[in-house]
C-alpha cells in the first residue's frame, strides 16, 4: 500500500514538473542568449514550479562539485523517465555544446510540447475510464449482478422442484469460477493499462475479496 | 500501420507452446473420462479446434499490440523529429549531416541509423535508404517522401514543409484519439453486457429452460459456456479496446 501512495505521488509529482517545464521553455525563448548552460540553469533554478527549482538547484550543485552536466542530466532523466523532461534536457544539451538552437526553436519545442500534452492528457484521461469501468464492473457490477441471479435461482428450484438442485450446485461453482476468471482477466488488463506487470497481483488481492463480498452479500439477498 | 507478419504468428515457438497445452488438455480429458465422469470423445475434437483458434488468436491480438505500441512510439516522435531536421535544414545543414545528429535512442533515431549504416555499408543511396527503413510504417514514409521530395526540388522554404507535415500529423493524432474516445463508449458498455449482463440471462435461460420448458443441459456445456467461453469472449472485447487505442 505503502509503495501504490508513493507511486501515486511519484506520478503527480512527474505531472507538476512537466506543465512546468513547457512555461520554462517559452520563458527561455526570451532570454537575449539562450545558449550559456549557466545561464539557462540558474534561470530554471529560480523557477516558480518548487519541483523544477529543486531540481535545477541539485544540478548546479552536483556540476559544481565537478560532475559533467551530461551525467547530470542523465541521473535527472532517469529519476522521471518524462518524455517531455527527456527532450527538453537534450534540447538544452545541445543548446550549449552546439550553439546551433535559437530562441525560435525553443518556441517551437514548446508548441510540440502543448501539443503532444494535449494529445496524451486525451489519451490518460481514455485510459483512465477504461481503468474505472473494469474496477467498477469486476469489484461491484459482475459479482452483484451473479449473486443475485444465484439467490433468484436457488429460490425458484427449492419451491420448484428438487432436480433442480444438482444443476443448481453446477451453476453456483461455475459462477464463482467465473468470478476468479474475470478478476485474473481484470487485473492483468489493468497492469497492462499501468504499463507495469507487477500490479497484477496488487489489482488481485484487491479485487478478489471486495467481489466474493459482494457476490456472497447479493447471493443472500 | 506497421505491417503484421503472419510468419511470426505461427513461428516455431508459438507451435510448440500451442502443441503443450493441447497436450496438457488432452492429458485432462482423459482424467476426467476415466476418473470423473465419461466423455464423448468428439469433445476432444472440437476442445482441441477450440483451443487452437483461441490460443492463435490470443498470440495475433498480443502480438498486434506490441506493434502497435512502436507504431504509437514513432508517431509521438515525428513532429519533434521534423521540427529538428526543419531546423537544421533551414540553416543549410547537409541532409545526410542533419539525419546524423537524429540518430539518438528514440525509434526514429535507430532507424535512421540502420539507414546510415545501408548508405555506408551496403551501398544503397540515401533516399532509398530510408524508404527501406520506413517500409512498414506509412507515418514515416510519408516523412521521408516529404524530404526527399525537398531534396530533390532543393526548395528554398526547406523548413516550412517539414514543420506544416508535423502540424498535419499532430492534427491527425489528435482526430484518431477524438474518435477513439467516441469508439470507447460503445465498447465499453459491449464489456459490461457481455461481462455481466449475457452471463445472468444465461443462467436465468438455464433455470427457466430445465423446469419449465423441459431443455436439458449437460453439467460439461454449462462449465464450458461459463468457465470458458464467458471468459474467453471478455479477454478478447478488452483486447480489442486494448489493440484500437491509438497512439
Amino acid at each position: 500500500m505503502i509503495s501504490i501512495f508513493e507511486k501515486y505521488y511519484f506520478t503527480i509529482e512527474k505531472k507538476k514538473l512537466e506543465d512546468g517545464l513547457v512555461d520554462e521553455i517559452l520563458k527561455l525563448s526570451s532570454l537575449p542568449k539562450s545558449n550559456d548552460l549557466k545561464v539557462i540553469l540558474e534561470r530554471l533554478s529560480k523557477s516558480r514550479n518548487k519541483i523544477i527549482s529543486n531540481n535545477f538547484l541539485e544540478i548546479i550543485k552536483q556540476i559544481d562539485k565537478g560532475s559533467s552536466p551530461k551525467d547530470v542530466f542523465e541521473i535527472f532523466k532517469q529519476k522521471y523517465n518524462s518524455e517531455i523532461l527527456n527532450r527538453f534536457l537534450d534540447l538544452i544539451y545541445l543548446a550549449t555544446t552546439t550553439g546551433t538552437i535559437s530562441f525560435q526553436d525553443y518556441r517551437a519545442v514548446a508548441n510540440n510540447f502543448i501539443k503532444t500534452k494535449q494529445i496524451l492528457d486525451e489519451r490518460s484521461s481514455n485510459l483512465l475510464m477504461q481503468k474505472y469501468t473494469i474496477l467498477f464492473a469486476s469489484s461491484l457490477i459482475v459479482p452483484g449482478i451473479l449473486g443475485v441471479v444465484i439467490s433468484l435461482i436457488k429460490s425458484l428450484i427449492s419451491s420448484i422442484s428438487q432436480v433442480g438442485t444438482s444443476l443448481y450446485q453446477v451453476t453456483y461453482w461455475c459462477v464463482i469460477i467465473y468470478i476468479i476468471e474475470y478478476i485474473v482477466i481484470s487485473s492483468f488488463y489493468l497492469s497492462i493499462l499501468d504499463e507495469n506487470k507487477k500490479r497484477f497481483i496488487i489489482y488481485f488481492l484487491i479485487l478478489l475479496p471486495v467481489s466474493f463480498l459482494i457476490f456472497f452479500l447479493s447471493s443472500l439477498m | 500501420m506497421i505491417l503484421f507478419k503472419w510468419n511470426s504468428l505461427f513461428s516455431r515457438k508459438n507451435i510448440c507452446i500451442c502443441g503443450i497445452v493441447l497436450l496438457s488438455l488432452s492429458v485432462l480429458y482423459f482424467l476426467v473420462d476415466y476418473g470423473i465422469y465419461p466423455l464423448d470423445i468428439n469433445y476432444l475434437f472440437n476442445l482441441f479446434l477450440f483451443s487452437f483458434f483461441i490460443f492463435f488468436s490470443v498470440t495475433y491480438f498480443f502480438q498486434k499490440i506490441k506493434l502497435d505500441e512502436i507504431k504509437k512510439k514513432i508517431l509521438q516522435e515525428i513532429p519533434f523529429f521534423l521540427n529538428n531536421l526543419g531546423t537544421d535544414l533551414s540553416r543549410n545543414i547537409p541532409l545526410k549531416i542533419a539525419l546524423e545528429a537524429r540518430c539518438d535512442k528514440s525509434e526514429i533515431g535507430r532507424r535512421i541509423k540502420v539507414a546510415l549504416g545501408l548508405v555506408k555499408h551496403h551501398g544503397f543511396n540515401l533516399l532509398d535508404a530510408l524508404d527501406e527503413v520506413s517500409n512498414d510504417v506509412p507515418e514515416l514514409k510519408r516523412v521521408f517522401y516529404q524530404v526527399q521530395d525537398m531534396v530533390e526540388m532543393g526548395s528554398k522554404n526547406r523548413d516550412y514543409a517539414l514543420k506544416t507535415l508535423a502540424d498535419t500529423i499532430f492534427e491527425e493524432q489528435a482526430q484518431a484519439m477524438k474518435r477513439f474516445s467516441t469508439k470507447l463508449n460503445l465498447l465499453t458498455l459491449l464489456f459490461i453486457v457481455f461481462s455481466a449482463i449475457i452471463p445472468s440471462m444465461f443462467l436465468m435461460f438455464l433455470l427457466v429452460g430445465s423446469n419449465f420448458l423441459e431443455i436439458s443441459f449437460s453439467p460439461i456445456m454449462i462449465i464450458f459456456i461459463t468457465v470458458i467461453l464467458f471468459p474467453i469472449i471478455d479477454l478478447f472485447l478488452l483486447l480489442l479496446i486494448r489493440s484500437n487505442n491509438p497512439v
